[in-house]
């Protein structure tokens, strides 16, 4: 039978589950078609890591030549040097990928190296024209265009690339122009919708990893500037796409869970642990509209897919309540910021154990909870205790803490699996 | 249905036009803009991709205008050369004016404005590329003559950097 890589046969091993689930095949004939596709080792192949390194490093050197600025190389000759390898690394790469009895590998790591080339050569016209220095089109036209190759070839290397680019783009793009955030809000929709439709397109969980964490550094550096309800309504986003993903397309439920889950509990954490900034410094018309985006995400998923209709009106729930209070009421965001974390961890453990038996859910969940136990300790008794005092008992209670939650966490997921 | 070939061929093909879209219209402004002369003030960062560049400052960056501007909204600044021979800024407004034939037309991007109705303006002008450990020897004492192009948009491109008689960038296609 053919091989199959690891990520395919996850496929077709869920695919066969769906199969006997609906009852379109017996238990026996689902057993011997998942056989037929045995599940690879996890392995590293070293020949395309080194093709794609090596890819990198040429890109590298290009990127770094063009920087170098060599003013007795014409304009038109640079030019034409560097469109020049673009399109022959592309040609190339994509003979070796596509006509039969070549070297796919490396061709992959070719078309890698032909996009970092049309990366040098925005810089180098960049440069040329003295265009500039933040110059965030410029990294918009790299992704476009790495886009397109990576769509057309379905490459990873190429996939990765665009998502990374960007990503940076959307850093590159947001002016640090404190109180407005709204107007860069739809840079992360776009984001977001057309990495997360090339991840989809190329069934490519290290796309949705890239994308997801760029999208979520880029809410917690709006935290900074604001405080930190933007970044849960992203988790809590994020979160009701995961319930939506885990049905659609279980290859990529992981990204979301992790990041959602992680978003959405770090922001509330962060509101127990230090005070928000104070209401004038969020706008409520930027409050309400990531507000009704989020609730419109949950509303669909709930459409979508109700049997999870529960979870999303808990999240709607925790939404809503933490926007209205911590958006408005600054000095109540330590109490509600308190109380928010537990439910959320709560909720987290309850469907992690009992709705959809994920022990990554719990496992995440747990961990904040040991944080925020330490947390609530360095709040209460770091200014009343002496200071050797603090850390020895403190350290004991970590070690106690961490022991009985870890045998709590075994007990939880022993009891999942039998 | 397009086949993965032609979707390639269209990928490759708009990488090259993105390239040539950046680099025409500057090239255009050089070849055909009106060429002035302005003093700046420089200071020397680097630049991850493009290298060592020198960034200025003009005289022109803050114009005195009453008007109301939006945030990066458009800007356009009209230019008169002085009996120094220095192009000095008279005027900034939302539409673009009808220059004298002894004024030049300059487009920038509106920053801020500060309490005595001094607008600043950033016109993509602010930066010039030198060979690599050039920048260096520059201090913010030190003035260059920048010769721009600037065409009928406004939208001016730098042709020429110099400091004395040491050109550290000069335009040329061949």
């Amino acid at each position: 039978m053919s091989k199959l890589s690891a990520k395919h046969q996850k496929i077709v091993a869920g695919e066969i589950a769906r199969w006997q689930q609906d009852g379109m095949i017996e238990e026996d004939l689902a057993v011997k078609l998942t056989s037929l596709y045995p599940l690879h080792s996890a392995r590293v192949n070293v020949s395309q890591a080194l093709s794609v390194v090596g890819a990198v490093l040429v890109g590298l050197g290009a990127i770094l030549f063009m920087a170098a600025n060599w003013q007795q190389i014409p304009a038109i000759v640079k030019l034409l040097v560097i469109l020049g390898a673009v399109n022959l690394t592309n040609y190339f790469g994509w003979k070796l990928k596509f006509e039969p009895g070549n070297q796919p590998k490396m061709g992959a790591a070719l078309l890698l190296l032909g996009s970092l080339f049309y990366g040098a050569a925005i810089w180098l016209v960049a440069q040329i024209f003295n265009l500039e220095v933040n110059f965030s089109g410029g990294i918009l036209l790299w992704a476009l265009g790495t886009l397109a190759t990576a769509l057309a070839t379905s490459t990873l290397p190429l996939g990765c690339l665009a998502a990374i680019l960007g990503g940076m783009w959307l850093f590159a793009n947001y002016t640090w122009d404190a109180r407005q955030f709204l107007p860069f809000v739809p840079s992360l929709i776009a984001y977001l919708g057309t990495a997360l439709a090339l991840a989809f397109h190329m069934k490519s969980r290290a796309v949705t990893w890239i994308t997801l964490v760029f999208s979520g550094v880029w809410m917690l550096s709006i935290l900074g500037a604001f405080n930190a309800v933007p970044l849960l309504l992203f988790g809590l986003s994020v979160v009701g796409a995961y319930f939506f993903v885990r049905e659609k397309q279980p290859l990529l439920e992981q990204p979301f869970l992790y990041v959602g889950e992680i978003s959405t509990l770090a922001s509330l954490l962060i509101a127990t642990v230090s005070n928000f900034r104070s209401a004038e410094y969020i706008r409520m018309a930027d409050l309400g509209t990531l507000l009704a985006i989020c609730l419109t995400i949950l509303g669909v998923v709930a459409w979508r897919v109700p049997k999870f209709k529960e979870e999303m009106i808990v999240c709607a729930g925790l939404a809503l309540v933490c926007s209205l209070v911590l958006g408005s009421a600054p000095e109540h965001s330590r109490l509600i910021g308190n109380v928010a974390l537990l439910a959320g961890i709560g909720a987290f453990i309850y469907t992690g154990l009992m709705r959809i038996q994920s022990a990554g859910m719990v496992n995440v969940a747990l961990v904040f909870f040991v944080i925020d136990i330490i947390a609530r300790y360095f709040d209460v008794f770091y200014t009343l205790m002496n200071r050797s005092f603090f850390f020895v008992v403190g350290g004991v209670l970590l070690m106690v803490v961490g022991a009985i939650t870890e045998r709590g966490r075994r007990t939880i997921l022993e009891g999942m699996h039998s | 249905m397009i086949n993965r070939k032609t979707l390639f061929a269209t990928a490759c093909a708009f990488q090259t036009c993105a390239v040539l879209f950046l680099a025409i219209p500057p090239a255009l402004t050089l070849s055909n803009g009106k060429t002035i002369t302005v003093m700046t003030e420089p200071v020397d960062p680097q630049d991850m991709f493009r290298g060592d560049y020198i960034r200025l400052g003009y005289g022109f960056s803050q114009v005195p205008s009453k008007e109301k501007f939006d945030y990066k909204s458009k800007v356009f600044v009209r230019l008169k050369q002085d009996a120094d021979k220095q192009w000095k800024p008279i005027g900034a407004s939302n539409i673009k004016p009808a220059p004298a034939p002894d004024e030049v037309v300059l487009l920038g991007e509106y920053e801020w404005k500060d309490d005595n109705d001094r607008v600043r303006v950033r016109y993509g002008i602010e930066q010039v590329f030198v060979p690599e450990g050039r920048g260096k020897n520059i201090s913010s004492a030190d003035k260059l003559e920048i010769e721009l192009a600037v065409p009928d948009s406004g939208r001016a491109v730098i042709k020429r950097a110099q400091l004395g008689d040491d050109v550290l960038y000069q335009w040329r296609w061949i």
